[in-house]
């Protein structure tokens, strides 16, 4: 196309050098070699290794994902090169589009970038553990060293109970205290070119308080497909119905209909999605299942493609745990020679399945299943309109089906032991069991396995709370809890929940809650609808109006009317529950608003705050003068 | 009543007939109902992010223009609270930019302003936003003045679908959603738009404005100072290309 | 001069006096309209606090520290406040400033404007500081009423005023809703 610019890249141009930074070393990646800056060189061998010499427009977030991981950040030139590249192949993709993608994800960068960056967790489960002071502490850091350090802050990064987190350059530091403090201070002061991240710090850890049949479950490679492998292909969607199986993910969407969709559908191509993009704040159950249970994710996955006929499949992992690629690369690798991946598995004619990872990049709205493959196609996440479904039109059209992780776990469960033995355990419906991550004010945080009849008091109990005022199930999106609803089971008649479970005693100003829940869909909102994109705004900023004082009953209609149309106009679910937070508080316990509404009755600005800039041009002024 | 062999849909109280694959805004502009709407134009691909066009389906809101209508579905397009809701949308777009309408080029033909007219809007209700948004005057014909873009996406698709240029995309996230230019510079002039593009024409505001052609008619004669939206439709009175969805509300 | 008048404040914060002038565009319908109201603070009386009042017609947005004031009394003195105009319900032409920082806004004023003499920005403690940004009035304090336009047509002001004396909702026709 005309259009696309096929200028001769600078790359000595000196405005966009990019910054060296040191080597992370995770966990269990080995050492990667040290580079001194990005070079086209550099980008074609990028593109060599992982993209078989040949950047396509679906791989260009892995692309952008993979030079903001290695070098820190994404300069004009590269942006340049990967717009040169993908034009000379097809549909050509200027610099700006890619300029808006770098946009839209939250760990990228299209700003010179100091070579450490850290980014502090913001959920509120963090905050009660102490957050601010280590914030304030790094922002001093970052002033100390400008050129060194920065530091910003993100979403919930998933380790909730072992907070406050961080992630330094993408990998995870969990428990930050005083020491991790100074070690960090170190790093920033002496500048090392590598950093063994797992030596240094403390990792994450998966912290399983209570076992039952997911988490007991020692798979055997293999044994779950051979089971299936007994019955013809469709066989096991009766399984499934008879599991009763609903998608863990939060949504509790019946498993055996979306699959049933995806089989019965005609297509050349159909594909299989994990959807590990565990966003919603406080859950982390995902992320042990990814760690300790990979086999029985990649076997539910692999059932999955068999029984609906896809031969290509993707793990869309969240950004914040991509310290678990190393390891799940090795798990996808073995079990490609063992035959239980990849062509003709176990010497079945036609059961091809190919698994992949794509990385996330820092965007909640991903794990909403239509943006989700709208980033799998390397786009920015906006979700989808529906119809059609992704089961029917999905990955580049073709139908796809997206699970959560614990979904596939269920599924190998389903597979190894049938559907009527899962769905004996039940609660008026819903069968099997339910991983929770518990977070907050207790003495036993961490992931417990539990069944459907469980109470949300016998949570309580099992994890040590005491003096709890409220509970928030499911995560922001869920529900706000009150004492007089304890009594209500976690199931999907209920209480229904993704895993998410936080607990909040008596001490705590719910509003505060309330509002971090609150600037976090704000913070997250894809800007597609009005509703979702304007709303959100709205609703931070009437919330900040409360936190200083200055709310009145004109701000609580507000609240109400947002609540009301965000609830019904929205054009999916994130925008559909941005007001959920506030719903439950303000209509369970309005105190919390009514007590910090304006002192003066009148006037609802603070002049003091409105007048500040002229304040301080008339001091600077006046320090002038005297002069 | 509505032959048996045609689908019909009820919509507010009267059977209007649909053919499979349509959705209730297409069903309706057939039968000449005006069911409001902002990012929705028959010759682009419904896009569903305004959600001016809201309707309630069988008791549920649903935006018209992404719902395929179904058989004996109940559509209500003009009671109390849809028209309540659509006026509180309308209300947020005026609060998310910057709207200065007196001093505004399309003031008087803009379908947010005769929206804004025909749901009775008196006031913003909300706090203001006031963003700061980049307007870029580099293209030789065109102006693009994001305070008053809304979003909407329609010249990204007009530009796609009718023009075959993809000139303009949405980038960022958030309330950070901001109209661009598709090209390496990110400025108008490069992207290859020109003042007949479709893209140029179809935008339901001010948004994207031809240069040296300003308030083409004046005051008491422009389309929406007489008569409302709901009685011409959504008009861009430049060119009279117009998306003929007009039609005599019921 | 009655006492069952009912009593109207008006006042211009951060306007230019257009919706005062609109308003007097009532024309002869004035003679009528002093039949049954008596004007308390306002530009047509010269009475400089406001006093209790059944109605207060504010033009204008917020855009110092004086306007806040005024407002503040207004809506402590008058029983049904009207937000009127364009500048009074999203700020106008003057919150076109809001996204310029404050110091350049003065300086292209008062320091670098054509023909300035004695460049220098005022300050004098009688100068009310400006706001950061104009403001709607309704961010301020509760609005009860709106009449939008800029002007408003007389015609607004007119049904506006003899729905609250005839004690109903005052209702706009399409003709009398404009932003322009």
């Amino acid at each position: 196309m005309e259009k696309v610019n096929k200028r001769q890249i600078n790359w000595i141009d000196k405005n966009n050098k990019m910054t060296q930074i040191p080597t992370l070393l995770c966990m269990t990646s080995p050492s990667v070699p040290y580079e001194i800056g990005l070079t086209e060189k550099h980008l074609n061998e990028l593109e060599a290794d992982h993209f078989n010499g040949q950047l396509n427009r679906k791989d260009l977030l892995q692309f952008l994902i993979a030079i903001q991981q290695r070098f820190g950040w994404i300069c004009k030139d590269a942006i340049a090169w990967c717009s040169h590249r993908i034009s000379q192949l097809e549909t050509g993709i200027s610099e700006q589009e890619i300029r808006g993608i770098i946009d839209f994800y939250s760990f990228l960068e299209k700003e010179a970038c100091p070579p450490l960056h850290l980014h502090l967790s913001t959920n509120v489960t963090d905050y009660m553990l102490g957050q601010q002071d280590h914030q304030a502490y790094f922002e001093t850091l970052a002033k100390e060293y400008p050129k060194r350090f920065r530091v910003t802050n993100t979403s919930c990064t998933g380790l909730c109970d072992q907070g406050p987190a961080a992630l330094l350059n993408g990998l995870p530091i969990p428990a930050l205290n005083n020491s991790i403090r100074e070690a960090i201070r170190k790093l920033v002061e002496e500048q090392p070119a590598k950093i063994d991240v797992a030596a240094t710090f403390p990792t994450p850890q998966d912290n399983i308080q209570l076992k039952d049949q997911l988490l007991n479950r020692q798979l055997q490679s293999g044994n779950a497909i051979k089971r299936v492998m007994t019955n013809p292909a469709e066989g096991f969607l009766g399984e499934l119905n008879a599991a009763r199986l609903r998608g863990r993910g939060g949504a509790g969407f019946p498993t055996g209909f979306k699959w049933q969709t995806c089989a019965d559908a005609d297509a050349s191509q159909k594909v299989v999605v994990c959807n590990a993009d565990e966003g919603e704040p406080g859950t982390f159950k995902d992320r042990v299942l990814l760690h300790s249970h990979i086999q029985q994710v990649i076997e539910g996955m692999t059932i999955a493609a068999r029984t609906v006929g896809a031969s290509l499949g993707f793990i869309y992992l969240r950004f914040e745990y991509q310290y678990l690629l190393p390891m799940l690369t090795a798990a996808i690798e073995e079990r490609v020679t063992q035959n239980l991946l990849g062509d003709a598995i176990l010497g079945e004619e036609d059961f091809n399945f190919h698994l992949h990872i794509h990385l996330g990049a820092g965007a909640y709205i991903c794990g909403e299943e239509s943006a989700l493959l709208e980033s799998l196609e390397g786009k920015r996440g906006i979700p989808r309109i529906r119809p059609p479904f992704p089961a029917q039109a999905g990955y580049l059209g073709y139908p796809t089906i997206v699970n959560n992780v614990e979904t596939f776990c269920c599924v190998a469960e389903v597979a190894l032991t049938g559907g009527a033995n899962f769905a004996s355990r039940q609660c008026e419906g819903s069968t099997g069991t339910k991983i929770h991550s518990i977070s907050g004010d207790c003495e036993r945080p961490g992931i417990y396995e539990l069944p459907f009849d469980t109470t949300v008091e016998d949570i309580l109990k099992l994890v040590g709370a005491k003096n709890t005022q409220a509970v928030q199930v499911g995560g922001p999106s869920g529900k706000l809890l009150f004492p007089e609803l304890f009594h209500e089971p976690v199931n999907f008649s209920h209480v229904s929940s993704g895993g998410s479970f936080m607990v909040f005693d008596e001490s705590r100003d719910l509003f505060n809650v309330v509002k971090n829940f609150t600037d976090f869909f704000h913070h997250e909102s894809c800007g597609f609808c009005t509703p979702c994109r304007v709303g959100c705004g709205v609703l931070s900023e009437t919330l900040d109006k409360f936190a200083k004082h200055h709310a009145s009953d004109d701000d609580i209609q507000h609240l109400r009317e947002m609540m009301e149309l965000m609830d019904v106009a929205s054009h999916c679910g994130l925008g559909q529950t941005a007001a959920h937070p506030v719903r439950f508080l303000l209509e369970g316990k309005p105190d919390f608003f009514k007590n910090k509404e304006t002192t003066d009755s009148v006037v609802k600005i603070d002049i003091h705050e409105e007048t500040s800039a002229a304040r301080e041009l008339h001091l600077a002024n006046a320090g002038e003068s005297h002069e | 009543m509505s032959d048996q062999t045609i689908p019909c849909i009820e919509l507010n109280g009267k059977p209007i007939p649909f053919q499979a694959g349509e959705s209730i805004m297409q069903a309706a502009t057939q039968a000449g109902v005006y069911i409001p709407h902002l990012c929705h134009h028959p010759d682009v691909s419904p896009h569903g992010s305004c959600r001016v066009c809201i309707v309630k389906v069988n008791g549920r809101v649903k935006a018209s223009c992404i719902t395929p209508a179904e058989e004996g579905a109940v559509v209500e397009s003009e009671c109390d609270e849809i028209r309540q809701l659509r006026k509180r949308l309308i209300q947020m777009l005026f609060v998310e930019g910057n709207h200065f309408c007196p001093s505004c080029e399309m003031s008087g033909q803009c379908q947010l302003q005769a929206l804004a007219y025909d749901l009775n809007m008196l006031d913003t209700h909300f706090d203001h936003f006031y963003p700061n948004r980049a307007i870029d005057c580099t293209h030789p014909d065109i102006i693009l003045d994001r305070d008053r873009c809304i979003n909407c996406d329609l010249c990204v698709r007009a530009s796609a679908q009718i023009d075959n240029k993809q000139a303009l995309s949405l980038g960022g996230r958030g309330q950070q959603t901001h109209l661009q230019a598709n090209c390496e510079s990110g400025l108008l002039k490069d992207s290859g738009i020109e003042s007949q593009d479709k893209a140029m024409h179809i935008c339901p505001v001010g948004a994207l404005l031809p240069k040296n052609n300003h308030y083409p008619q004046i005051t008491g004669e422009r389309i929406y100072d007489k008569a409302p939206i709901s009685e011409v439709g959504n008009v861009r009175p430049e060119n009279h290309q117009g998306d003929q969805t007009k039609g005599p509300i019921s | 001069m009655s006492d069952n008048k009912v009593k109207v404040a008006t006042c211009s914060l951060a306007g230019c006096f257009g919706c005062h002038m609109s308003f007097l565009d009532i024309d002869e319908r004035i003679v009528d309209l002093i039949n049954h109201v008596r004007f308390d603070r306002s530009p047509l009386t010269d009475i400089k606090e406001v006093g209790h009042c059944a109605i207060g017609l504010v033009e204008g947005g917020l855009c110092n520290e004086e306007n806040v004031e005024v407002l503040k009394a207004f809506r402590e003195n008058c029983d049904l406040l009207v937000s009127v105009g364009a500048c009074a319900i999203n700020g106008g032409v003057p919150a076109m400033r809001n996204n310029i920082p404050l110091e350049e806004c003065l300086e292209t004023a008062y320091v670098n404007g054509i023909g300035v003499v004695d460049p220098q920005i005022p300050q004098h403690e009688d100068i009310p500081p400006l706001l950061n940004k104009v403001l709607p009035i309704h961010e301020a304090v509760h609005v009860d009423y709106f009449l939008p336009g800029c002007p408003p047509p007389a015609d607004a002001f007119w049904e506006l005023l003899t729905a609250v004396l005839e004690n109903r909702e005052p209702n706009l026709d399409y003709s009398l809703r404009h932003f322009d």
